[in-house]
């Protein structure tokens, strides 16, 4: 026999407003909770912005005063201006070189079907989700094989094998959403193949590649293990960086690492309002 | 130019795919091949000598020092992942279901976060962890620390901590994902049916969203656990792991074949535990009939 | 008063979306074993107002009562009703029988009795073996018949229905309107329907409330709606209507004369009309007689042009060009079985209708 459920309202502590809320006493919990995690996420970043104003010699706490020193500091560094236009020059090349691989990689695994072609996304998207050190040296020991020099151009090869799914992905997914009536409708009224793809399609997912370009572009200028592995006289900001590092405590690293990441929030910034890109789903 | 090649409907995916293929064949898979192939050869002298020997596993799995790093690598990998999962689930639910006005705030937040230098991120964790980090300062003005003092630091513990604060974004976008493509039908007609909150996210929320949860983990596991600027930065001897050894052979060490033998041998034992586990489950499930 | 008992009450609902007021102080009786249907255009407030009944919806304003006990504040979980949703919301991670037992489950009937009742209820809904199958694998009717079972299994006070049908193709459509019928009259349990086809509300329910803008228009048994409409919306809405907007000349008995563009029409007399008031006349199509004479016998009788004629199968539509300073055009029927002669585009025809026919509707 079927009872119905106990007929008495919910009890005072739960209570139920609109469809599904649940606050415990009226305290949002896991909005509470949320805030704490973005708290944590971005404690380190904080760290960095404070410190870098800290007037202190020893570069943490406690705080002395505001000074920006270490910024003066950071900009004097001879090392670090060869070093950034290094990043820069492979972070470029290697946004274009992804743009032009994997744009029109992404169109046929889009909108061919063919066999083994799960297979084959699978293995082009794979080296987003191996650990970077696995890619670093084993190019490194491809390259070393075959006695070819180590330099900007082997980083810039290594940054793509990292960075190309990222184009893979973003173009797909822009693709998916895409009404390819539109190409149709260009065609009937005159335009040809060629034609419709530049007048038409390239135009509504220009953005995306150039968000998906700007992607690149900042995890390329981020990009430390493979181009640890890869490298040849030169250098680059991470490498910089991580040299300054192994050398102790150095206060002038918080505002260069604060520098750094200003830049990075800026071209994200400029990617995310283009509008094509999105991170998640 | 390209745009022609593009717009060819009829061109088989052959021409679109094939420049993006061949270069990860030459550049990704190939290096990978090779790499597996010096792990079979040895070292003389600085030079490496292609004579087909299993010495380096050998070394590898009878060495005092390696398996531990290996196995200390893995619970490393495995402990993150699953604290990431845990920490970052309630967070990927509160964005689906809860915050949807500042949805898009959050995910640039967290995409953000991603970009800030990865180094210098971690160098920052040892200003919060060090003896007079933002921790030591913190409980000093508690009264609940009398002096300078690290925590966590040269421990595996920081390094958990460490990825686990960097992979938080690698983790919240597939569970987020998943529970965002839930219907919102299927939940509303749980709570029909009789099923209260807890019951609704138990019995349907959570195993609707375990393939993004699965996703997570596996990834964040198989970063964490090839990590090696973390452990190098704050893990100190203790914290060392399975990374640090390889990169030490490529470095002033230079024996290649062995670092290529650490990392295959890693990947070996990845598979015979992901395999052992496998069996494990079929076999429960057997037992369970 | 009703004979039959109200077991939902809805009292002076009002729900908003921030600006948008989505039901606007509704009141309304839903009694014992009865099929209801809430018609009304997307937008009217019909889809909210069945889940304000199944708790996914909180009022704003008012109370919602089961049998008498004021269930407003009570969740979802907790109300003895169920829902079958417009696109099945079947458990996708749940075989179909796990889908069907879920309610039970969660109420601690014993095994033995869920798979038995679950049996019964693949068989009531013609499903009977697909215990083991998934929602994956099922087609959209039998997703919904699963998604009914789902549903009455649990033998809820009412059964609410959000436009269970739409997202099926027509034959199937007709097939499960019967089917619902047949389980409505075998089970006795009151049903609420959600529809924007007044076809299926004609043909299914005891009773018909039609909506707009959050507030109901009219409420009756479909031939009362059909044949009394009380408004332009509810007769526009069910079933087709000729209408001519003029005043009322003459209010007289056992006619009274409207004037509309020039032509005079006649329409039974009731209490409250008053000479100069603005009066829309309300024809129904096949009420209508269309013929190369007119019909002394009928008290409206226009001359017009057939302006074009459309084949529907079993009935033929005429447009005919209403004679007289600003004629509307007015679709008439003909009934094919008649085997009257038919009228050709260009020709003058004589339209007639009884004042009996005449529905007299507020602007």
């Amino acid at each position: 026999m079927p009872t119905m459920p106990e007929s008495r309202p919910v009890s005072s502590a739960v209570q139920i407003t609109g469809a599904r809320r649940l606050r415990l006493r009226n305290v949002p919990v896991l909005e509470i909770y949320s805030g704490l995690a973005l708290v944590f996420l971005f404690l380190p970043v904080l760290m960095l912005v404070v410190l870098s104003f800290n007037s202190s010699v020893t570069g943490i706490f406690p705080l002395r005063g505001f000074t920006l020193t270490w910024y003066e500091r950071a900009f004097e560094n001879r090392i670090i201006w060869p070093a950034l236009q290094n990043s820069l020059v492979v972070a470029i090349a290697t946004a274009v070189i992804s743009a032009l691989l994997g744009t029109p990689a992404a169109f046929a695994l889009t909108r061919v079907s063919f066999r083994f072609k799960s297979l084959l996304r699978g293995l082009l998207v794979l080296p987003v989700s191996l650990p970077t050190l696995l890619i670093g040296i084993s190019l490194l020991s491809f390259f070393a094989l075959l006695s070819v020099t180590r330099s900007l151009l082997t980083v810039t090869i290594g940054h793509v094998v990292y960075c190309v799914p990222y184009m893979l992905l973003v173009v797909s997914a822009r693709l998916a959403e895409f009404d390819v009536a539109v190409e149709d409708a260009a065609r009937d009224l005159g335009a040809t193949s060629f034609q419709a793809f530049r007048l038409v399609t390239f135009p509504l997912i220009r953005p995306t590649i150039i968000g998906g370009m700007l992607l690149i572009f900042a995890q390329s200028f981020d990009m430390f293990v493979i181009t640890f592995f890869n490298i040849g006289a030169q250098s680059t900001l991470p490498m910089v960086i991580w040299s300054m590092v192994r050398l102790g405590i150095n206060p002038s690293l918080n505002a260069l690492g604060a520098m750094v990441l200003g830049f990075s929030i800026l071209v994200l910034l400029v990617a995310h309002r283009l509008g094509g890109v999105k991170v998640a789903g | 130019m390209l745009g022609r090649l593009l717009a060819r409907r009829r061109l088989s995916p052959l021409v679109r795919l094939g420049p993006l293929t061949l270069y990860m064949l030459i550049f990704f898979v190939i290096p990978v091949g090779t790499f597996l192939l010096y792990s079979f050869w040895t070292v003389r002298e600085w030079d490496v000598v292609r004579v087909w020997n299993l010495g380096n596993y050998r070394e590898v799995f009878t060495s005092p020092v390696y398996p531990r790093l290996i196995m200390r690598s893995l619970a490393v990998g495995a402990v993150t992942a699953i604290l990431s999962v845990v920490v970052v689930y309630p967070l990927a639910y509160t964005l689906v279901f809860r915050l949807e006005r500042y949805r898009d705030l959050i995910l640039f937040l967290l995409t953000i976060s991603l970009f800030s230098n990865y180094v210098v991120r971690i160098y920052a964790w040892r200003s919060i962890l060090s003896a007079n980090g933002l921790v030591n300062y913190l409980l000093m003005g508690l009264r609940l620390a009398d002096g300078p003092r690290s925590y966590l630091i040269h421990t595996p513990w920081a390094v958990v901590v460490v990825l686990l604060n960097v992979y938080i974004p690698f983790a919240t976008l597939p569970i987020f994902s998943a529970l965002l493509n839930i219907e919102r039908d299927v939940l509303d007609a749980a709570s029909d049916l009789g099923a209260n909150p807890v019951r609704t996210f138990w019995q349907v929320t959570l195993p609707l969203s375990m393939p993004g949860v699965m996703a997570a983990f596996s990834f964040i596991f198989l970063l964490s656990a090839g990590d090696f600027v973390t452990p190098e930065l704050v893990g100190g001897i203790n914290g060392m792991m399975i990374g640090n050894a390889v990169a030490t052979q490529f470095g002033m060490v230079s024996n290649w074949p062995l670092g290529a033998a650490m990392v295959f041998s890693t990947i070996l034992v990845i598979v015979l535990a992901l395999a052992a586990w496998l069996v494990g489950q079929r076999g429960l499930r057997l037992l369970r009939v | 008063m009703s004979e039959r008992a109200a077991v939902v009450r809805f009292q002076g609902i009002t729900k908003t979306f921030g600006p948008v007021v989505a039901l606007d102080a509704m009141t309304l009786e839903v009694r014992r074993g009865e099929f209801l249907s809430l018609l009304g255009p997307s937008g009217c407030g019909k889809t909210t107002l069945l889940r304000t009944c199944a708790g996914l919806e909180s009022p704003t304003r008012g109370r919602v009562y089961l049998e008498s006990q004021d269930v407003t504040d009570w969740p979802a979980h907790r109300r003895p009703v169920n829902m079958v949703f417009q696109r099945w919301a079947l458990f996708p991670h749940k075989t179909v029988a796990d889908n069907i037992a879920f309610g039970l489950m969660i109420r601690r009937v014993p095994r033995v009795e869920i798979a038995e009742r679950v049996r019964r209820l693949l068989e009531l809904v013609k499903m009977a073996g697909y215990e083991a199958r998934y929602p994956k694998q099922l087609s959209g009717g039998q997703a919904q018949r699963i998604a009914l079972a789902r549903a009455l299994v649990l033998e809820p006070k009412v059964l609410l229905l959000d436009e269970p049908l739409g997202s099926l193709d027509l034959k199937l459509r007709k097939e499960m309107q019967i089917e619902l019928i047949s389980i409505h009259r075998r089970l006795g349990t009151t049903f609420i329907y959600v529809t924007h086809d007044q076809d299926e509300a004609l043909t299914m329910s005891d009773r018909v409330v039609v909506m707009n803008h959050g507030r109901v228009v009219q409420d009756g048994t479909p031939t009362e709606i059909y044949q009394r409409p009380n408004s332009v919306f509810a007769a526009q809405f069910i079933g087709e209507a000729v209408l001519f907007r003029g005043r009322i000349a003459r209010v007289g008995s056992p006619r009274c004369t409207i004037e509309a563009d020039g032509l005079l029409l006649y329409g039974q007399p009731r209490p409250g009309l008053q000479v100069g008031q603005e009066i829309v006349v309300c024809v129904r199509p096949e009420r209508m007689r269309i013929s190369t004479t007119p019909d002394p016998l009928l008290d409206n009788r226009l001359q017009g042009t057939v302006v074009n004629t459309i084949f529907k199968g079993a009935a033929v539509h005429y447009q005919v060009q209403v004679e007289g300073a600003g004629g509307p055009l007015v679709t008439v029927h003909q009934n094919l079985e008649q085997d009257l002669p038919l009228h050709v585009s260009g020709s003058a025809v004589h339209l007639g209708w009884s004042g009996d026919s005449s529905m007299l509707l507020p602007p």
